[in-house]
């Protein structure tokens, strides 16, 4: 394991599309200080990182798996490696350390973008009604997305072995990520009788990151906290049990 | 230039995803459908069901695979040296997108009028008046109409964007991103209150020709621009962004 983690490690360093998602990352959080002049809610969304983190990781996770095909060196890995699953998780592994870097740098931005288009107008430890101060429910919120992170990585792996196109990956995780909450909330309006059913689509697991600490959310999402962390576990591990079968049964 | 077309149109009807478009969009059209509501009937049918956005999301996929798909297997020098001029190429690809463009916009209209009948909005005749003191199906048509050249517009685009980036994953999330935030991102600009008069002929509030000539009201104040002067601008856009990407295609060395 330690040394596919090296090997994956040396490949992801050497890509350039990490960098410029950072990059792009940095410039969409000033972007969103330039724009929006409700300096709490920019707070308390880290500047729209909890948007865009999860593109961004699907992104360059698809791109990561998607490169090896691309350039026929996944008979390499295949040959190369004792235990095809460990390679997989490798590639999962720096992916999802990628996504808790971004997480960090979103952080740290967020406190400095702060002090630039916030200025003293709110302060960090400012209490909103029964949700705790403004500083608590960034972090929560952080957190919540680190967890969707994982939910979005293995999903970005499973699906780039399915439609084997990256294009659509990307175009897909977009259409999830803006219109994925509106489509499950429609889907569960539209048909209320399957509501205990449906509450469980994946769909509805990208409001982890807004539900922990906002009560509201439950109403929408129809999960409650524990049983949306659970949701989010779960599928997190069946699309790392499909995509790895997909991955073990694609031919070179 | 017929072998140019003869070979490009080849090499798109061997790919899968070129049929299975067709069906993606009527699963999309149906979802709208779905959440548009049972009475919105007359916007349903105006739009064809929302089918815009979806071709475009389509043609994005597309497009921004079939430059890749030559520089990433190396093929880009073979189609070079056979043929004539490099004009050639760069047009071929086009002409057989736009050609496809074409057939996604009727195969929305075929399925809008197969949608209606079904039990998920309620009956409108297509006589009814409705935009423009103008009958439904006239509507309607006009606007796939108006949708042929916004969709163009985002075609040139991404032949532009993968000229000048070899990576397909940019070009196609700047794409996407063009497409679905270039509204807000105008709209903030125009916001700022200065240079109105030359910032609302930007290429991104071009974006808004489609959602305009369904919806002027609203989309009047983001835009700023009148109808025909929306038109205009896209075609302008379009000679521009198809001339760059020549120019940059001519320079490029492989």
């Amino acid at each position: 394991m330690q040394n596919d983690l090296q090997i994956e490690w040396y490949k992801f360093r050497k890509q350039r599309l990490p960098l410029y998602s950072s990059l792009a990352l940095v410039l969409l959080m000033i972007y969103s200080g330039l724009t929006s002049s409700d300096g709490r809610s920019l707070m308390l969304s880290s500047f729209g990182a909890i948007q865009w983190l999860p593109i961004i990781l699907i992104a360059v996770g698809s791109s990561f798996l998607d490169m090896e095909y691309r350039y026929h060196t996944v008979i390499m890995l295949r040959y190369k490696s004792s235990n095809l699953f460990k390679s997989y998780l490798a590639k999962l592994v720096i992916v999802y350390f990628y996504g808790v870097g971004l997480v960090l740098l979103a952080l740290l931005l967020t406190i400095l973008l702060k002090g630039v288009f916030v200025g003293n107008q709110v302060r960090w430890f400012d209490l909103i009604a029964d949700r705790g101060s403004i500083l608590q429910i960034t972090l929560v919120n952080l957190l919540g997305t680190l967890l969707y992170l994982l939910f979005i990585v293995t999903m970005s792996f499973m699906l780039i072995l399915i439609v084997k196109i990256n294009a659509a990956v990307i175009g897909i995780s977009l259409a999830i990520s803006f219109f994925g909450a509106g489509l499950s909330e429609a889907l569960i309006k539209t048909f209320t009788d399957a509501t205990t059913i449906l509450r469980w689509n994946p769909l509805n697991m990208i409001l982890v990151t807004q539900q922990l600490t906002n009560s509201q959310y439950v109403q929408i999402s129809h999960l409650t906290n524990p049983e949306i962390i659970v949701g989010v576990f779960g599928y997190a591990l069946l699309f790392l049990i499909l995509g790895y079968q997909l991955f073990k049964k694609r031919p070179v | 230039m017929k072998f140019s077309l003869y070979q490009e149109f080849y090499k798109f009807v061997h790919r899968k995803l070129t049929w299975l478009a067709p069906f993606i969009l009527l699963a999309l059209m149906i979802f709208t459908g779905y959440s548009i509501g049972y009475h919105q009937e007359k916007l349903s049918t105006m739009t064809c069901y929302d089918s815009p956005d979806w071709i475009v999301f389509i043609l994005i996929i597309i497009g921004a695979t079939i430059f890749s798909m030559e520089f990433q297997n190396n093929a880009i020098l073979t189609l070079l040296y056979k043929s004539k001029s490099k004009i050639q190429v760069y047009l071929s690809k086009y002409l057989i997108i736009f050609g496809y463009n074409l057939y996604l916009h009727g195969w929305a209209i075929l399925f809008t009028v197969g949608l209606r009948y079904a039990p998920l909005n309620s009956h409108v005749s297509w006589s009814t008046i409705y935009r423009y003191h103008q009958p439904l199906w006239q509507n309607m048509l006009l606007t796939a109409l108006v949708d042929l050249l916004a969709t163009t517009l985002i075609i040139t685009l991404v032949f532009l964007l993968s000229c000048l980036i070899e990576n397909n994953a940019v070009v196609t999330t700047l794409s996407f991103l063009i497409v679905f935030m270039g509204q807000t991102v105008s709209a903030s600009l125009l916001n700022l209150g200065k240079f109105t008069a030359i910032l609302k002929w930007n290429p991104l509030n071009m974006t808004n020709l489609t959602r305009q000539y369904y919806n002027y009201v609203t989309y009047f104040q983001t835009s700023h621009l009148l109808n025909y002067q929306l038109v205009v601008g896209t075609i302008l856009y379009i000679v521009i962004f198809f001339t760059l990407g020549y120019q940059i295609f001519r320079r490029k060395r492989f």
